[in-house]
């Protein structure tokens, strides 16, 4: 399913907000519902982790209903949803980074081996594939920080449009054009070295 | 680069394809509310903290007015009389005569 379509159709009225505004529990239950998938879908891709898709999404309605009484407008609600949506994950990957970083040595030679089983990977079946390529591209994305590796899970996997991620970031398009690039060729510039360090690997297991 | 840039767009859509998004547990909304209720109640306290100091500094502020106010009525002239008052206090018109400074207010005969 393509997550554009679903942008700009609210899953819920407005009044159901405005009530859920108001202290009515019940209608934030029905907000919490309605999009409970929709965040957890978005969660899971940003942070890569299963087991901690659900302490971040709940972490987003908690932040939700403590700021609900800064909304507005309708129009504003769902980008300022995935706004809440992408600091929770960006305050996650932090934390997660800042405990890892005695693991960060290690990542070029975990990626290169991943690039090479991801590069002899023809014969397996696709949902091995898929695992390396998620894999991969775990590694890959440990080459930028948090914040450029949230905007481009956005762009690229979200499919997020520039003009949706301006609302969300509420930055100038430009300037998130600008960063968008340079994080995509950060991205492609250590695939490039993972594939050609696992193409230089392939001859050698041949001996 | 090219070929890399179509590639990685490809490995992008397998990542998408490839993570698993988890159900929300039983208990995902009792834990929000909770978390909700937590919060809440460190905010209640944290308010409630605020409004007793405010208003202890209001009730000090009060205080601090009245005991000035109450102050500056009751106190000697000298705080609130110009330096020619203060000074023709010090110094009555019989002492300045008295020095022969000025002329005797009942005249040169009633010094004798």
């Amino acid at each position: 399913m393509n997550p554009r379509l679903d942008v700009g159709r609210m899953l819920v009225e407005f009044e159901l907000i405005q009530r859920a505004k108001a202290g009515d529990d019940a209608a934030f239950n029905q907000v919490v519902s309605a999009y409970r998938k929709r965040i957890f879908g978005t969660v899971a891709r940003l942070i890569g982790r299963p087991e901690d898709v659900e302490d971040v999404a709940q972490e987003v309605f908690l932040r939700l209903y403590y700021s609900l009484d800064q909304l507005r407008t309708p129009e504003v609600f769902e980008p300022w949803l995935y706004r809440l949506t992408v600091n929770a994950s960006y305050d996650y990957l932090r934390k997660q980074r800042r405990r890892s970083e005695s693991r960060m040595a290690d990542l070029s030679e975990e990626q290169v081996m991943m690039a090479d089983a991801a590069a002899g990977g023809k014969n397996s079946s696709e949902e091995q594939r898929r695992k390396q390529a998620r894999e991969l591209v775990e590694s890959l994305l440990a080459a930028v920080s948090a914040e450029d590796r949230i905007l481009l899970m956005l762009k690229e996997v979200e499919g997020r449009s520039i003009k949706e991620l301006e609302q969300i970031y509420g930055v100038k398009e430009n300037a998130l054009k600008v960063r968008l690039f340079r994080a995509r060729q950060r991205v492609l510039k250590a695939f490039e070295n993972s594939q050609k360090d696992a193409a230089k690997r392939q001859p050698d297991k041949g001996k | 680069m090219d070929r890399f840039d179509g590639r990685l767009e490809q490995l992008f859509q397998d990542y998408k394809a490839s993570v698993m998004v988890p159900e929300a547990g039983p208990n995902f909304m009792p834990r929000l509310w909770i978390q909700i209720d937590a919060r809440r109640t460190f905010a209640f306290r944290i308010r409630k903290a605020t409004q007793i100091f405010v208003a202890a500094s209001a009730v000090a502020c009060l205080l601090m007015t009245g005991i000035n106010v109450v102050g500056n009525s009751t106190a000697p002239r000298q705080q609130h009389a110009t330096y020619l008052d203060v000074l023709a206090d010090a110094h009555p018109t019989e002492n300045l005569a008295a020095l022969g400074i000025l002329a005797h207010p009942e005249g040169p005969e009633a010094s004798h």
